[in-house]
C-alpha cells in the first residue's frame, strides 16, 4: 500500500526535473494539460448539453448495423470524444436497450469518428492563429457556465471546452515551434521497422499516460507541422495511438459489468486487428494515400493532412474487414466472456457508470424492480404453499383452487430480509442518486412508488399467512373453502402477472387490456363487497369470530392483489410506451365493478346501452 | 389553400394535436381487441353447458362490455376535444 503513489510521484519529480532542464518543455506540457481540460470540458458539456438526445438517439437509431456504425462515426465526430460514446454505449448496453452486436457497431463507428480530430487539427488547427478563436470562446463558455439552465451551463462548457482545447494546441504550438530554434528533434528519427516499431510503442505509451488517443495525435501532428518528427514515426505514432486507446477502455471496463467487458474486448481486438494492418500494409497505405490525396487536392509536402487521410483509411480498412466477423465476434464473446452468478445482494442492471446516463439508468431500475417482482412472486408463492413452478407456464386452474398436499410455515422475515430488502435497497439508493427532471423525474416516481408497492404485498403476504396456515388445514368446511378461494385467486393473480412480465415487452394496448381486466377480476372476488361474507354470517355457516378473521385476510388479499397490480402498471413497460389515461380510460373503478355486478344480468334481447 | 389543408397542417404542426391522435389510435385498436375477446367468450358461453362456467363466462362478459362503453365514451370525448 506504501508504494500505490509511487508512479505518480516518480511521473511529478521526472515533470519538475524535465520542466527545470528545459523552459520550453513547460509550454508544451501546459499545452497538453490545458487540452485535455478541454476535452474533459467538452465532454462535460456535451453530458448536460444534449439532455439525452443522444441517448434518444442511440435508442432509435442502432436497429440495423449500418445505423449503429453511422451513429458512432458522427456521435463522436459532433462530440469529439469517443469516450463519452463508449460511456453510453456501454450503459445502454448493460441495462440491455442494445445488443452486443448493435454495440460493437458503434464502438467500430466511433473510431472512425474519432479521426475526424485529426483532419480538423491537420487542416484548421495548425493553419490559423488558433488562439485568437479560444479567448472569445473561454469568455462566451464561461458566462454561459454561469447560467442555471441545464442547457445554456452545458453549453457553456462545450463553448470553453473549445477553447481550452485551441488555447492548449496554441501552447503545444508555440512550444514546438520555439524547440525548433534550440534543439532539432528530428535527429532522434528512427527509419525503418526499428523506427515503426519503437515509435508505434511510444504512441501507445503516450496515449495510455495522456488517457487520450486525441492528445497523441494533436500533439504528433503539431510536433510533423514543425519538422520536429519523419512522416514516418508520426504514421507509427498514429498507430500506436490508435492501439493505446484500447488499454484506456480496458482500464475503464475492469470496474464495468459483463457487458462492458465484453465491449471493451471487442474494441480491443478491433484496434489489434486494425493496428497491425496498418503495420503490415504501411507500404500499400502510403501509396493509397498518395493517390487520394492527389485525388483529393492534398499536396504532396503537406504532410499533416495526409497522416489525417491515413488515420481515416486504416481505420477505415479495420472496420471493412472487421465488419463481416461481428457476428463470429458476438458468439465467441458470449460464450468465452460468461458473467460471474449474481449474488442475491448484487444488481444485474444497474451499474455507478450508467448513473451518467439517466435514460439507461431508469431503464436498468426498471428492470432490477422486475427482478425483485420475480423474488416477491417467489416469496409469496411459498407463502400460499404453491410451489414457484405451479404458478409458472401453462397452469392447472382446477389443481390452484385445490388444496395443497401439505400445509408448510414460511419464514417470511427471514425471506425478505435475505432476498427482498438487500436488492430493494440498492434500487433505492441508486434512484436516490440519479439526477433526473421533467418527465424522467415522473419515470422515478413511479419506480419508487412502484417498489414500495411490492413490498407492501411482502408484508400483507406475511399477515396473510397466520390465518392461511391455520385455515387451510382447519376441520370447518366451509373456512377452508374460502381460503382455498383467497389462495386460488392470489395464485392465479401471481400467474397472470408472471406472464405479463415476460411477454410486457410487446404493446401497451396488450397490457393495458389484461391489466384492466385482472383489476375487474379483483373487485369482483372482494367478498366484503361482493356479498359473499355477509352470505356466509347470515346463514350461520361461520362464526362472527371466524368472519372477522375472514374479512381481515380478505383485505390483506386485496391490498396485495391492487399492489401487484400497481406495480404492474408501472414497472412492466418502458416508461415512454406507457400511457396512464389510456388505461384509465377502460379500467373499471371498484364501485363500477360492484354496481355492474350487483344488477340483475340483462336478458339477452336486453337493450341496454351499451358497447355491443 | 382550402380550409381542410390548411386543418390538416395545423393538425400535423401542433403536438398536442399530434399525441391526441396517437391516443386514439391506441384507444381504437384496444376497443377492437376487446371486442375481440368478448366474441371470442360469448362463443364459449354459448358451447358450454356447466352452469358455472356459464355464470363466470357471463360476469367477464358484463365487465367487457362495461369496460368497451366507458373506452368508447373517452373515445368519443378526445373526438370532441380536438374537434373543438
Amino acid at each position: 500500500m506504501r508504494f500505490k503513489h509511487l508512479p505518480l510521484t516518480l511521473a511529478l519529480l521526472l515533470l519538475i526535473w524535465a520542466f527545470q532542464t528545459s523552459p520550453t518543455l513547460v509550454e508544451i506540457a501546459a499545452g497538453v494539460a490545458v487540452f485535455l481540460f478541454g476535452m474533459m470540458a467538452l465532454e462535460q458539456g456535451f453530458k448536460a448539453f444534449t439532455g439525452g438526445l443522444l441517448e434518444g438517439l442511440l435508442k432509435r437509431s442502432t436497429d440495423r448495423l449500418w445505423k449503429s456504425l453511422s451513429f458512432g462515426a458522427i456521435a463522436t465526430t459532433i462530440t469529439q470524444s469517443s469516450s463519452l460514446v463508449s460511456v453510453i454505449t456501454i450503459s445502454f448496453l448493460s441495462a440491455g436497450l442494445l445488443g452486443l452486436g448493435q454495440g460493437i457497431g458503434v464502438i467500430f463507428g466511433a473510431n472512425l469518428g474519432t479521426t475526424s480530430g485529426a483532419w480538423l487539427m491537420a487542416g484548421f488547427g495548425i493553419r490559423v492563429n488558433i488562439s485568437a478563436y479560444a479567448m472569445p470562446l473561454l469568455v462566451f463558455g464561461v458566462v454561459f457556465i454561469f447560467n442555471r439552465s441545464k442547457t445554456l451551463n452545458g453549453m457553456g462548457y462545450v463553448l470553453a471546452g473549445i477553447g481550452f482545447l485551441f488555447l492548449g494546441i496554441h501552447f503545444m504550438k508555440e512550444g514546438f515551434e520555439a524547440y525548433q530554434q534550440s534543439i532539432d528533434l528530428s535527429q532522434y528519427a528512427v527509419d525503418g521497422v526499428a523506427g515503426l516499431l519503437l515509435y508505434t510503442l511510444l504512441g501507445m505509451v503516450a496515449t495510455v499516460v495522456m488517457q487520450s488517443s486525441h492528445a497523441t495525435l494533436i500533439l504528433t501532428i503539431t510536433a510533423l507541422s514543425v519538422g520536429h518528427i519523419t512522416y514516418d514515426n508520426a504514421l507509427a505514432l498514429s498507430i500506436g495511438a490508435n492501439v493505446g486507446t484500447t488499454i484506456t477502455a480496458l482500464i475503464g471496463a475492469v470496474g464495468a459489468n459483463i457487458a462492458g467487458r465484453r465491449l471493451a474486448a471487442a474494441h480491443l481486438i478491433f484496434n489489434i486487428v486494425t493496428g497491425l494492418i496498418a503495420l503490415l500494409f504501411l507500404q500499400a497505405f502510403l501509396v493509397v494515400v498518395d493517390i487520394t490525396s492527389q485525388w483529393l487536392g492534398i499536396a504532396a509536402d503537406n504532410h499533416t493532412l495526409k497522416l489525417a487521410l491515413f488515420h481515416t483509411l486504416f481505420n477505415l480498412t479495420g472496420i471493412i474487414v472487421m465488419v463481416p466477423f461481428i457476428g463470429i465476434l458476438v458468439e465467441q464473446l458470449e460464450t468465452r466472456m460468461r458473467p460471474r452468478p449474481i449474488k442475491l445482494d448484487e444488481p444485474k442492471f444497474m451499474s455507478e457508470t450508467m448513473l451518467e446516463t439517466p435514460g439507461a439508468a431508469l431503464e436498468a431500475a426498471r428492470r432490477e424492480l422486475l427482478r425483485l417482482f420475480r423474488r416477491a412472486f417467489s416469496l409469496i408463492a411459498k407463502v400460499l404453499n404453491y410451489e414457484t413452478g405451479e404458478l409458472r407456464g401453462a397452469i392447472d386452474r382446477t389443481a390452484l383452487g385445490s388444496a395443497p398436499a401439505s400445509v408448510t410455515v414460511v419464514d417470511v422475515d427471514e425471506m425478505y430480509r435475505r432476498r427482498i430488502k438487500p436488492l430493494h435497497g440498492l434500487i433505492l439508493d441508486y434512484m436516490a442518486r440519479l439526477g433526473v427532471k421533467g418527465r424522467r423525474a415522473q419515470q422515478l416516481v413511479l419506480l419508487r412508488v412502484a417498489s414500495q408497492d411490492l413490498v407492501e404485498a411482502v408484508k400483507d403476504a406475511k399477515h396473510l399467512q397466520k390465518n392461511m396456515v391455520r385455515y387451510l388445514a382447519s376441520d370447518n368446511a366451509e373456512m377452508r373453502a374460502e381460503y382455498l378461494d383467497l389462495r386460488g385467486h392470489l395464485g392465479l393473480l401471481l400467474h397472470q402477472l408472471d406472464q405479463l412480465a415476460s411477454t410486457a415487452e410487446g404493446s401497451d394496448e396488450d397490457l393495458a387490456m389484461e391489466l384492466a381486466e385482472l383489476s375487474a377480476s379483483i373487485e369482483e372476488n372482494d367478498i366484503v363487497n361482493n356479498g359473499r361474507l355477509d352470505e356466509l354470517i347470515r346463514s350461520r355457516r361461520i362464526t362472527p369470530e371466524e368472519a372477522t378473521s375472514l374479512m381481515n385476510d380478505n383485505a390483506y388479499s386485496y391490498r396485495i392483489a391492487h399492489n401487484l397490480l400497481a406495480m404492474a402498471r408501472a414497472t412492466f413497460q418502458p416508461f415512454e410506451s406507457m400511457d396512464a389515461e389510456l388505461r384509465e380510460a377502460i379500467e373499471l373503478n371498484p364501485n363500477e365493478v360492484h354496481e355492474l355486478l350487483s344488477k340483475p344480468p340483462p336478458g339477452k334481447a336486453g337493450g341496454e346501452k351499451t358497447a355491443r | 389553400m382550402s380550409k381542410s389543408i390548411l386543418d390538416k397542417m395545423r393538425k400535423f404542426l401542433s403536438k398536442d394535436a399530434r399525441e391526441q391522435a396517437e391516443k386514439k389510435d391506441k384507444l381504437r385498436k384496444i376497443l377492437a381487441k376487446m371486442r375481440k375477446k368478448q366474441k371470442k367468450l360469448e362463443e364459449e358461453r354459448e358451447e358450454t353447458n356447466d352452469p358455472a362456467l356459464q355464470s363466470e363466462l357471463d360476469k367477464k362478459i358484463r365487465i367487457l362490455k362495461e369496460q368497451r362503453r366507458k373506452g368508447v365514451a373517452h373515445l368519443e370525448s378526445l373526438h370532441h376535444g380536438t374537434n373543438e
